[in-house]
């Protein structure tokens, strides 16, 4: 890809992603509470959130969908479960889990 | 379902002014910018496989700060996709954090708008979990706007130093270690995800937003499946929890 084009490219997915992100000042500048209904709705949001993130690298880890016992990425999420369950500490289950897939890939 | 962790408070035991909190987004964010590393590295080192220029990924992690969007991208450069395409794709995956944006308003009306502009660069996943636990462990919390744009400057202090060395020096890794590395993104949303597991109807939001967001990624075009996910997930998890007590907020 020309070099031009790329930088126009780039500029351009950064523009319509910073227009998205400013929703923060349309909703903060927003005068009346949301109704109840979707205030609830919006509490669970960062919980669905965070599960989409999870989900798409550990059950479809080369893009298909792969849920058999050969998938270590499973056994590396357990680890990371009970670390978070443990501890808040953000290091210490990246670490497990980094770390559990990385020994049973040399492992198996 | 499964206990919470020690609550991970940036309290300090000294008595005096409290923090600024542009410091205590730019502090509490450290931890997020080394869990970016691997993810940082990965997205450096796909961007050189297929061809991306060093500057050009570089500029993408510094102006774009999007994981999802950033791999998509360069997968459908990678196919030769068009331009046009890419943008919208871009839109889609992240179109999530509009909805950010909703679920933080609240705690950003004390903010100038000078701030929100800043702190809307802010707006991504590993940012927004901060912010959000802050805001739980912090009742009393001003400023959010100064917290999420010191959160930012801090990731990206370590995101775009990753996707450097993940163009220039990706391929030099083992096969084992850039396996498990890119288990890293996910563990650092598992840390964030384990303490909300808290009864039934969380375990149904997660179990919505996790077939939904696959069988949209089978199904659907790139990046519409989490979007689905999420919105599906949500208005579940917020319908039942508003039937069962609709007065209180």
């Amino acid at each position: 890809v020309e070099a031009r084009s790329l930088l126009v490219l780039i500029v351009a997915m950064a523009g319509v992603t910073y227009a998205i992100r400013l929703s923060l000042v349309l909703f903060a500048r927003r005068r009346r509470p949301f109704p109840r209904l979707v205030e609830r709705i919006l509490t669970e949001v960062p919980l669905a959130a965070y599960t989409s993130i999870v989900v798409s690298t550990v059950l479809s880890p080369g893009g298909d969908i792969d849920l058999h016992p050969s998938n270590l990425y499973l056994y590396a999420t357990a680890a990371a479960v009970a670390v978070a369950a443990w501890t808040a500490n953000i290091i210490a289950v990246v670490t497990a889990a980094v770390g559990v897939a990385t020994a049973l890939y040399l492992l198996t | 379902l499964l206990a919470t962790g020690p609550p991970q408070t940036s309290r300090s035991p000294v008595v005096g002014p409290p923090e600024n909190p542009f410091w205590a987004g730019g502090r509490e964010s450290l931890p997020l910018g080394v869990a970016l590393i691997p993810g940082g590295f990965a997205f450096g080192f796909s961007a050189g496989a297929v061809g991306l220029p060093w500057w050009a990924a570089t500029l993408m992690s510094l102006l774009v700060y999007s994981s999802a969007a950033q791999f998509l991208g360069i997968a459908l450069l990678a196919s030769g996709a068009s331009s046009l395409a890419i943008v919208i794709t871009t839109i889609v995956a992240n179109l999530k954090y509009a909805l950010f944006g909703a679920v933080l308003a609240p705690q950003l009306r004390d903010a100038p708008t000078r701030g929100l502009l800043l702190a809307s660069q802010g707006l991504a996943d590993g940012n927004f979990a901060l912010a959000q636990q802050r805001i739980a462990n912090n009742p009393g919390h001003t400023r959010t706007d100064r917290y999420l744009f010191g959160g930012y400057l801090t990731a990206v202090i370590f995101w775009v130093p990753s996707t450097l060395a993940g163009v220039l020096v990706g391929d030099g890794l083992p096969g084992a270690l850039q396996y498990g590395l890119a288990m890293g993104a996910p563990a650092l949303f598992i840390a964030f995800l384990t303490p909300l597991m808290r009864d039934l109807t969380a375990a149904l939001v997660v179990t919505t937003v996790a077939v939904v967001t696959l069988a949209g990624n089978e199904l659907l075009p790139a990046g519409a499946g989490a979007i689905l996910g999420i919105l599906g997930g949500a208005t579940l998890g917020g319908v039942i929890r508003w039937k069962r007590d609709p007065s209180s907020s």
